[in-house]
């Protein structure tokens, strides 16, 4: 009975020690020191947020590819082409291009020849690429007068002509569908 | 029978360093790229034709040649080859012409961006046009790539 209680005492002597051990092992291990990364993180994608959105809301640009071509001798002024001497020179059409104020149809224009089956000259840039797609010949080359290739030289009126109704013109013709397009040197 | 941890359960914890690096390194990016960009196109108002058949600006070499002008006179005051500036006079040109043919000299498949403010007169970004075409003849080219650079029209897709 003795060795029995005596028995009992140490099993429970022993079950405290194990809780005793297990809360001083508790106790001892250091305390999780955690860095809050949420408010950075927020931060973070803010500023992402604002690079992409600045530089998005920039107007984006677009181009009109062109070659220039390059004489490399100006002086030379023969050439031996093989052409036809015979075949009919279509005569290039022209476009004088005027500015009378700020605004991108405050413009005069003078398109050359002047085609009386066309109907009226155009006198806007705005109205310039319907008559221009007018005179483009169809594929089969049954109505029209004109080919995609034919040449349409963009002259100034004068000094004062502004780049935005050069470049209306400009594309005015692209849109037509016309690809031989000149800028003439502007007259001083 | 059933197990007891006295522990508890582990914590799941996502791992947050690689996703803050990427994101850090994003923001350097988009950072360093809009300061070079802003160094090499300054601000103009280009020209915004109605319609447009223009297309958009491939990202190929090109460099960029911008054309500082008047308001209201349109006369061109000066050149910005990139971010390098070039007086608009026969000295600035002439140099703004040889630096240009050492551009076409090392590639020759090089596109010339012509950015010029809509107000600008016609024979002031003609004479940039002519200044293209002096350093290709330099260098000995037998055509040049030019791009006119436009705004983008709001209706194009």
């Amino acid at each position: 009975m003795t060795a029995h209680s005596g028995t009992l005492a140490g099993a429970s002597l022993g079950a405290e020690s194990i809780a005793d051990r297990l809360m001083r092992r508790r106790r001892r291990r250091p305390a999780f020191v955690g860095v809050p990364l949420t408010a950075m993180i927020d931060i973070v994608f803010l500023l992402l947020l604002y690079f992409l959105l600045s530089m998005q809301s920039r107007p984006r640009e677009a181009i009109f590819a062109l070659d220039l071509q390059i004489d490399q001798d100006e002086s030379s002024t023969e050439e031996t082409v093989d052409t036809d001497p015979f075949a009919l020179q279509e005569p290039p059409m022209v476009i004088v291009v005027g500015s009378t104020g700020v605004g991108r149809d405050a413009c005069t224009l003078d398109v050359r020849p002047i085609i009386a089956s066309a109907g009226p000259p155009p006198r806007s840039i705005a109205e310039l690429r319907p008559y221009l797609r007018s005179l483009r010949a169809s594929d089969d080359g049954s109505t029209g007068l004109f080919r995609d290739s034919q040449t349409v030289i963009i002259q100034s009126s004068d000094a004062t002509t502004r780049w935005e109704h050069v470049m209306g013109v400009y594309s005015a013709a692209r849109q037509a569908g016309l690809t031989q397009i000149t800028f003439e040197e502007p007259t001083s | 029978m059933s197990v007891v941890f006295p522990r508890g359960p582990a914590p799941v914890r996502a791992n947050l360093t690689p996703l803050i690096d990427v994101t850090f390194l994003l923001i350097v990016f988009f950072a360093l790229v809009s300061q070079i960009a802003d160094t090499e196109r300054i601000e103009l108002q280009l020209p915004q034709p109605a319609d447009s058949a223009s297309a958009i600006a491939p990202d190929g070499s090109r460099v960029i040649v911008s054309l500082v002008s008047d308001e209201v006179t349109g006369a061109v005051t000066g050149y910005r080859l990139g971010a390098l500036p070039f007086a608009a006079d026969d000295a600035g040109r002439a140099a703004l012409v040889s630096r240009m043919a050492t551009f076409y000299g090392s590639n020759p498949d090089l596109a010339v961006r012509v950015r010029a403010d809509g107000t600008a007169s016609y024979p002031s970004v003609y004479e940039a046009l002519q200044v293209i075409t002096d350093a290709a003849r330099e260098a000995e080219l037998s055509d040049a790539r030019v791009h006119l650079a436009i705004e983008q029209p709001r209706s194009a897709p």
